[in-house]
């Protein structure tokens, strides 16, 4: 009820009136316009309680019913702000711990670093206290993702950090970068991937072998890493020129293949010290088929296996080429060869098609395509 | 019946309005057996926790029960809480 809230919010009484009947004046006091609640009758009198204004207006009836009437306290929010009122230090306390409770909870209370395999946690440590990531600090004023930042600038051995806030604790989290593996003590050389003749080199680092225009054949080293005092020192540039791929494929006029018809045919058998027992199923009655085999030893008996094998039956095509379209199915197919060795990035700059003369039944193809590309590749300098 | 209450009951009936707006008439709103609400109440006649009677137009309500109390009163509203077990009207009905 709507009272009741105005009760708490501008303060209510509870009042006690003995000596008369309490009916009467309940009667007298709704008579006069006053609210009462939380009414409980007892032997001599009874208790209610109403609000504040109403309070005042009850004197002057319980005169007129001969009841007496006390006060037996006052409560609400109206009433807590006169007692605060009153007591001006409670008040000033009460915000001072708010205050002092706001201030201490922007403040960093804990720092914890981890994930330090290979790096020094002092140096870390010592680091993040000049970002301002220390105890006691405002993590308000700091920027964790700049933090971040730097951290990387500062430790270039760090692969990933993050830095998390909960409440005042505060986690920075880092993943140290793996060694290399395959390098260990010796530079990386730069060396041809291919055969071919060499057009462009650009050394940035390391000692060159090769000039434009000599010939290298695969595996030549083309610029080499080196040792000094300080440590290693890998080659690294660039080395292009042209090289050759070639396909072959061929085409008979008349070409069978096999396509599976969908029935297969499995067959279990029971593999024990060299000699295959049947188990379940029978061969298959197909005039062509593909077969697959699996075997799985068994956990409980060494020596012991299941062998599966499944029969897939295929049906046999005929297809007859005419001499011409025999060629260009050939030419396709060593065409294709030809390019699935050439590497990405490769401009491709002349193709040449050959025909084989071998059978007239049988047409054969090869094809030999120019290409430029980048010759050379990081390897390891396995000598010296 | 008074002639006057007779012409109230006669414009609430060709208008439909509410009786106990227009003749003054109790409105009683019981909230399972734990609440009641009594509207156009004209006074409390005994209270104590097994029984309380109000006053009302041509008779009397009398609530029955254990642990009633008087939650709020005020001028045409009384609300009761407690263990209700009997709600009864009393008195001389409409002549």
């Amino acid at each position: 009820m709507l009272y009741r809230l105005m009760g708490l919010i501008l303060g209510s009484n509870r009042v006690r009136v003995k000596g008369c009947f309490p009916e009467k004046f309940i009667n007298l006091a709704t008579a006069h316009g006053i609210r009462l609640w939380n009414i409980r009758i007892y032997a001599d009198g009874l208790r209610f309680e109403t609000d504040t204004f109403s309070y005042k207006r009850l004197w002057g009836i319980h005169h007129a019913t001969g009841c007496q009437m006390v006060s037996e306290g006052r409560r609400g929010l109206w009433e807590v702000l006169r007692t605060l009122k009153r007591r001006k230090v409670l008040l000033a306390g009460f915000f001072c711990f708010w205050l002092v409770l706001w201030y201490m909870g922007g403040m960093i209370w804990s720092v914890q670093i981890e994930g330090l395999e290979n790096l020094q946690i002092g140096p870390v440590r010592e680091h993040l206290e000049e970002q301002g990531v220390r105890l006691h600090a405002r993590y308000g004023r700091l920027d964790f993702r700049e933090i971040e930042q730097e951290m990387y600038i500062e430790f270039p051995e760090i692969a990933w950090v993050a830095i998390d806030r909960r409440g005042t604790y505060v986690k920075i989290r880092i993943v140290e970068k793996e060694p290399d593996p395959i390098q260990g003590d010796t530079p990386i050389d730069i060396i041809a991937a291919y055969d071919g003749i060499i057009t462009d080199i650009l050394v940035l680092q390391g000692i060159p072998l090769v000039e434009t225009g000599m010939t290298v054949i695969k595996g030549e080293r083309l610029i080499s890493g080196f040792k000094t005092e300080h440590g290693l020192v890998n080659a690294a540039g660039t080395v292009r020129g042209f090289s050759w791929f070639e396909g072959y494929g061929e085409c008979g006029l008349e070409e069978v293949t096999y396509r599976p018809t969908g029935h297969q045919v499995q067959v279990s058998y029971l593999w024990l010290g060299g000699r295959l027992v049947r188990l379940r199923g029978s061969g298959p009655n197909f005039k062509h088929y593909d077969i697959s085999i699996e075997k799985k030893p068994s956990r409980l008996f060494p020596g012991l296996s299941i062998v599966t094998r499944v029969y897939r039956e295929t049906e046999q095509i005929v297809t007859y080429h005419t001499p011409e379209e025999a060629l260009e199915i050939a030419t396709e197919r060593a065409m294709r060869m030809a390019h699935q060795q050439v590497p990405e990035n490769s401009d491709i700059l002349t193709s040449e098609i050959n025909r084989i003369p071998l059978r007239e039944e049988i047409i054969r193809m090869r094809v030999r395509i120019e290409v430029k590309l980048e010759l050379g590749t990081e390897n390891i300098d396995k000598g010296d | 019946m008074k002639r006057q209450e007779k012409i109230k009951e006669r414009i609430a009936d060709i208008f439909d309005f509410p009786r106990d707006v227009v003749m003054d008439l109790p409105r009683l709103t019981a909230i399972g057996s734990r609440q009641i609400y009594v509207e156009n109440h004209r006074g409390l006649i005994a209270y104590d926790e097994e029984e309380i009677r109000i006053s009302v137009l041509n008779g009397e309500i009398t609530v029955r029960g254990s642990k009633l109390r008087l939650r709020s009163v005020y001028t045409d509203d009384i609300y009761i809480e407690g263990n209700i077990s009997d709600i009864a009207w009393l008195g001389g009905g409409e002549k």
